[in-house]
């Protein structure tokens, strides 16, 4: 319990804050069944392209890489901001930006390789769940990378200091998770196919 | 105003983000380069995908840091969509022809005095007076309780005795498809019915007409079962315009198990000619041809 | 069409520039973020669709009077049971549980409004929207005819071509938007609103059922919208989620929706039992028995939940293992729901009892429900499920448990509050016989209804054929509809006479009831309380009026009302107005016939609305004014 500007409140932690893990909560519940269902009808496609056949590991690790890093880069910008840095914040949050948007490009190139294979949505089971579960993720990222860019472009306009950090940390915080459901998917989609 | 209490510098951060990349490599390396194999390797990578999950949650998102009510939602989100998930990937799996019991025997009847018998028998037990319905009722279940039949429940004393048919057992000694086509069977008998009948209008009987399409084209029965077959069909004098899902799933042992067994049941044996039972390398072939489940009816003899 | 400068000025000032304390008229309402007209507003909808669900089962059972009969075609009666399900569940009950929480929750916990007012609104237009574009199937095609859980793969594209499985999809997808940001936002402000001293062990018993179902709503809606997608997609873009020629499995579907479904059916009751919690100690003189293990009862109850979905898949051929774990778990799950019948009877029992319309519909509830859980047992256990599955002993235990539950639960809790939603007391004399009409027929319709599973009459059936002995339970079934019909009537008649009448003001307090809401005027003024609450216990304001029940220190007592001294030094803000929650939920409504109608260019115009109401949204910022209280008290 705290005095804040509102008046008392009845926890310590920012409503904006406890708003976004528990959306988060919710929002496991929702790739958890994108992924169960990739996973219950996996192996079940009737006919080919089949995994093994259109993806290419190097390219989706390094694609999983940048991903990884911009999580960094986020954490960073957070660090940054909290410390009063705002240049190196707004760098930072650039950054971020920056390689959520190639991770973007990484997917889209690879959609659009797949689809040229023959893996098209109609095709086969593992067409219709793999583009709804990465295309779901996709989207998250894309509206992650737009947040982002009207965070950064709104800090110029009305600058952000340390006080307004909580807005950042909700931002990094959906970032974070889309960055751990791609963990999941990586390990769980796409690298179990070669054991 | 207190947020976390992260005290120091972005030392931990860059650790980490090195941790991360280290790890990812490691996983890459894993199935590229072909470090471990096999369940170790599935074992590793989950163990490593999991460290790298809660460095990031712990670390990168504060978790370790910030309010235990934070940690705690997260967690029963987590351990909610987990755990239904694995319950739902279990059903699926256990439902495999593998571990179902093999279907009852349901007697057809459409004798009147059966289902005067039977309506005793329900009034007995449950004290209602039940009027036996339209004339040309058929399916009563047979008495259900037999003294001579052993009711304890087991999974074994649960699947009958595989049909053994000299005549049907034909050429391909290695492939002994009797115990796992009869088991098999069970994923086709909610529609074509245990005694191969089908139900009238709705689901064609494998009754004589699979021995027929067998004479005609040995391919097409498999090119039914692997890819299905949707759109009107007669059978014997009757219409039926109904969606017969492809079971190409299946492997090509129990495709080739459960058309055989059918082929050596019932009134088929007496109908098949030259009958060579089937082998996992035809259906191999047949799942080859890619076909669509309107192709079949196209191909149908 | 040119008008001139001044009238676009005066258009710009009422409808562009944002609202403010002094808007009035029907601007007012909607771009209202007061929680309590926003809980208003979710109970006349969540009522008018309960009216509207009600003529549509009596037009059901009017075509199940006798055999042979047909009054509706087997396609309206489809589509009439598919209306009445999605309509009771969706649009009726689970909405007046959020309309009680909406006006209720900041009064008991001592807040003034919920934690992100605007999203609360949204959740409210989204709702409407969601159920606007649903019913709107019935003039555009045709409404959904697969009935409440529109099973796969009759909800494919081959075997229903038309339009109206798609406006179940997305009505329901937009709707579950709201309910999961509303959910979100109860949860964040039960958890940090509360007022000083209120600590979670001292919160009424209304508050702790509707956080859990708030959790379940968070856990629950998810693999529900991904099922809809998923339908979705396989509707508008040919994927083959479902599509069984292609290897799809529609049982997938059964999975993912009782994953949903089971949960939601705690969703309904959850709020109904808070409701109950309060309304028998009010009406026992007597504090709610067993606190804790009612709090524990509903922590168990809302776990297990998630744990006995298969239980609607008894007949799907789960295995045997699949099947005990399911009977097991659903047995489990009755345990922590008797504990808590076992706690309102030990509240009745030694209690002044008052025997108010909502004290009645109290015990009816206890008993309806009692015998709803029965036969929930009896259909836990699978061998006897596999025999009357989707029969009408099924439709009767459900109706038990959600409309005796539910319903009558909300029905205790609509009596007893409707004097602070309104400032008026219904008439107790009319509520007797709306009790009456509605218990009667209730039981009259429904109690048939288990011998007729019992005698082997299906469900969902548009008739039955002479001779196999329904004809007279049907007959009787279908009176009591007619009965209970009459008392929705009654209810009806008795609600627009109060809310007409000026002569039954209601007191701040009529029932000398036990928690916060009913320290304030009825109905409470726009900033709810005067001076932030000081809680000394559990029902607290049963202390205040009563202090030689405290059991507090001193120290505590001091403590506590410093806090609420200082945190009223920061003044009473309330939240500004807003159009972009409204806008937003439009720009989906609107974006959902899109989908629907595959039109690319409406669909992308939508979007941009949607994101420049967002934007919008973001960019004015909470605002809001100062309340100025007169020396008096009241509000200036």
């Amino acid at each position: 319990m705290s005095l804040t500007s509102h008046g008392y409140r009845s926890s310590n932690m920012k409503d904006p804050k406890l708003m976004m893990w528990i959306f988060l909560a919710s929002d496991c519940m929702f790739f958890g069944s994108l992924i169960g269902t990739y996973l219950v009808y996996r192996g079940r496609s009737l006919m080919g392209p089949y995994p093994q056949d259109v993806f290419n590991i190097p390219l989706t690790t390094i694609s999983t890489f940048v991903l990884l890093m911009s999580s960094f880069l986020m954490v960073m910008a957070l660090y940054y901001l909290r410390t009063n840095k705002i240049q190196s914040f707004r760098l930072a949050t650039f950054g971020v930006i920056a390689f959520g948007s190639i991770f973007l490009g990484f997917q889209v190139f690879e959609f659009s390789h797949f689809a040229e294979q023959g893996l098209t949505l109609q095709r086969n089971l593992f067409g219709s769940t793999f583009y709804v579960l990465t295309g779901t993720h996709g989207i998250h990222v894309a509206i992650g990378v737009l947040w982002l860019v009207s965070l950064l472009i709104a800090s110029y306009i009305r600058p952000m200091t340390s006080k307004d950090e909580v807005y950042l940390d909700v931002a990094a915080l959906y970032w974070h998770f889309v960055d751990i459901v791609w963990i999941v998917i990586f390990t769980v989609v796409y690298l179990i196919e070669f054991i | 105003m207190s947020h976390n209490n992260h005290k120091g510098g972005a030392g931990i951060y860059i650790i980490t983000a090195i941790a991360l990349g280290i790890i990812t490599y490691i996983e890459f390396g894993l199935i590229q380069y072909n470090w471990m194999e096999g369940s170790s390797a599935i074992l590793t990578l989950v163990a490593l995908s999991v460290v790298k999950f809660l460095a990031v949650i712990s670390i990168f998102m504060h978790l370790k840091d910030d309010n235990k009510t934070l940690s705690g939602f997260f967690t029963a989100g987590l351990l909610f969509a987990f755990a239904t998930f694995i319950a739902v990937s279990f059903l699926f799996n256990v439902n495999s022809t593998k571990n179902r019991m093999a279907a009852p025997e349901i007697k057809t009847t459409s004798s009147h005095e059966a289902s005067t018998e039977n309506s005793e028998l329900l009034v007995e037990a449950v004290g209602f007076n039940f009027p036996s319905g339209p004339e040309n009722q058929s399916y009563q279940i047979e008495k259900p309780l037999d003294d001579k039949k052993d009711y304890s429940f087991s999974l074994d004393n649960a699947v009958p005795e595989p049909v053994k048919n000299e005549a049907a057992v034909g050429s391909s000694q290695s492939f002994d498809w009797q115990e796992l086509g009869q088991k098999t069977y069970n994923n086709c008998s909610s529609c074509h019915q245990a005694n191969g009948n089908g139900i009238p209008g709705a689901f064609p009987p494998l009754n004589k007409n699979m021995a027929l399409k067998y004479n005609a084209d040995k391919d097409y029965l498999l090119k039914a079962v692997v890819f299905g077959l949707t759109g009107e069909i007669e059978v014997d004098g009757s219409k039926y315009n109904g969606a017969m899902p492809a079971w190409g799933y299946l492997s090509d042992e129990e495709i080739a198990a459960v058309v055989n067994h059918a082929l050596s049941s019932w009134d088929n044996p007496s109908i098949v000619e030259d009958f060579k039972a089937y082998t996992p390398t035809d259906v191999a072939k047949v799942r080859s041809l890619e076909l669509s489940s309107a192709d079949t009816l196209d191909q149908r003899p | 069409m040119a008008i001139s400068s001044q009238t676009a000025r005066n258009l710009g000032n009422k409808v562009l520039i944002r609202p403010n304390s002094q808007t009035k008229g029907i601007v007012s309402w909607l771009t209202t973020v007061d929680h309590k007209r926003l809980g208003i507003m979710y109970l006349v909808a969540s009522f008018l669709f309960l009216f509207t669900a009600t003529i549509e089962s009596a037009l059901i059972r009017t075509q199940l009077i006798r055999p042979d009969n047909n009054f509706l075609n087997p396609e309206v009666f489809n589509q009439m049971f598919t209306l009445h399900g999605v309509t009771m569940v969706f649009l009726a009950i689970m909405p007046m549980g959020t309309g009680f929480a909406n006006f209720l929750v900041p009064l008991m916990i001592g807040a003034r409004d919920l934690a992100f007012p605007r999203l609360n609104a949204f959740g409210f237009w989204i709702y409407i929207a969601g159920a606007t574009l649903f019913y709107s199937s019935i003039f555009l095609g045709g409404a959904p005819n697969a009935g409440w859980f529109a099973y796969a793969p009759l909800t494919s594209l081959s075997a229903n071509p038309g339009n109206g499985i798609d406006f179940y999809m997305i009505g329901l997808f937009l709707a579950g938007i709201g309910t999961l940001s509303t959910a979100m936002n109860i949860i964040v402000t039960i958890i940090s609103m509360r007022a000083p001293g209120m600590t979670l062990w001292r919160m009424p018993m209304f508050i702790w059922m509707v956080l859990i179902t708030m959790f379940l709503i968070l856990f629950a809606f998810p693999p529900f919208t991904i099922a809809l997608v998923q339908v979705i997609m396989d509707r508008t873009f040919g994927s083959l989620f479902y599509v069984p020629e292609q290897g799809g499995m529609p049982i997938l579907w059964q999975h993912l929706f009782w994953i949903f479904g089971h949960p939601e059916v705690y969703i309904i009751i959850l709020p109904a039992f808070g409701a109950i919690s309060e309304v028998i100690p009010t009406f026992s003189r007597k504090p709610l028995s067993g606190y804790p293990i009612m709090v524990f009862s509903g922590m168990t109850i809302g776990f297990m939940g998630f744990a006995v979905w298969a239980h609607h898949m008894f007949t799907t051929g789960l295995g045997p293992y699949g099947e005990m774990a399911f009977a097991v778990t659903s047995f489990v799950i009755g345990v922590p729901t008797g504990a808590k019948i076992f706690n309102w009877v030990m509240t009745m029992w030694g209690g002044k009892i008052r025997l108010t319309t909502s004290m009645l519909f109290a015990i009816g509830f206890l008993v309806t429900f009692v015998m709803g859980g029965i036969t929930g047992i009896m259909v836990a256990i699978s061998p006897l499920d596999a025999q009357i599955n989707s029969s009408y002993f099924l439709v009767a235990h459900f109706h038990y448990a959600m409309g005796g539950g539910a319903l009558l639960g909300f029905m205790a809790g609509f009596y007893y509050w409707f004097p602070k939603f309104t400032g008026k007391m219904l008439s107790e004399k009319v509520g007797r016989f709306v009790f009456a009409f509605i218990a009667i027929g209730f039981h009259t319709v429904f109690f048939p209804q288990h011998f007729l599973g019992f005698l082997g009459m299906p469900r969902r059936i548009q008739t039955y054929a002479d001779g196999y002995g329904f004809n007279t339970l049907n007959f009787i079934s279908t009176m009591g509809s007619y009965i209970a019909l009459t008392g929705a009537l009654l209810l009806a008649y008795d609600i627009i006479k109060t809310m007409r009448s000026t002569d039954r003001k209601a007191p701040n307090d009529p029932w000398d009831a036990r928690s916060l809401e009913w320290s304030i005027p009825s109905p409470p003024p726009v900033h709810d309380f005067d001076t932030t609450p000081v809680v000394t216990g559990q029902d607290t304001f049963w202390l205040e009026k009563y202090p030689q029940f405290k059991n507090i220190s001193n120290k505590e007592e001091a403590e506590i009302t410093k806090l609420s001294k200082e945190s009223d030094k920061h003044g009473i803000h309330m939240p500004g107005a807003s159009w972009w929650p409204l806008i937003a939920a439009v720009a989906l409504f609107f974006g959902g016939y899109a989908v629907i109608y595959d039109n690319i260019l409406l669909g992308l115009i939508m979007f941009g609305l949607l994101l420049f109401s967002v934007y919008a949204w973001a960019f004015e910022g909470v605002g809001g004014y100062y309340v100025k209280l007169d020396s008096d008290g009241g509000k200036q």
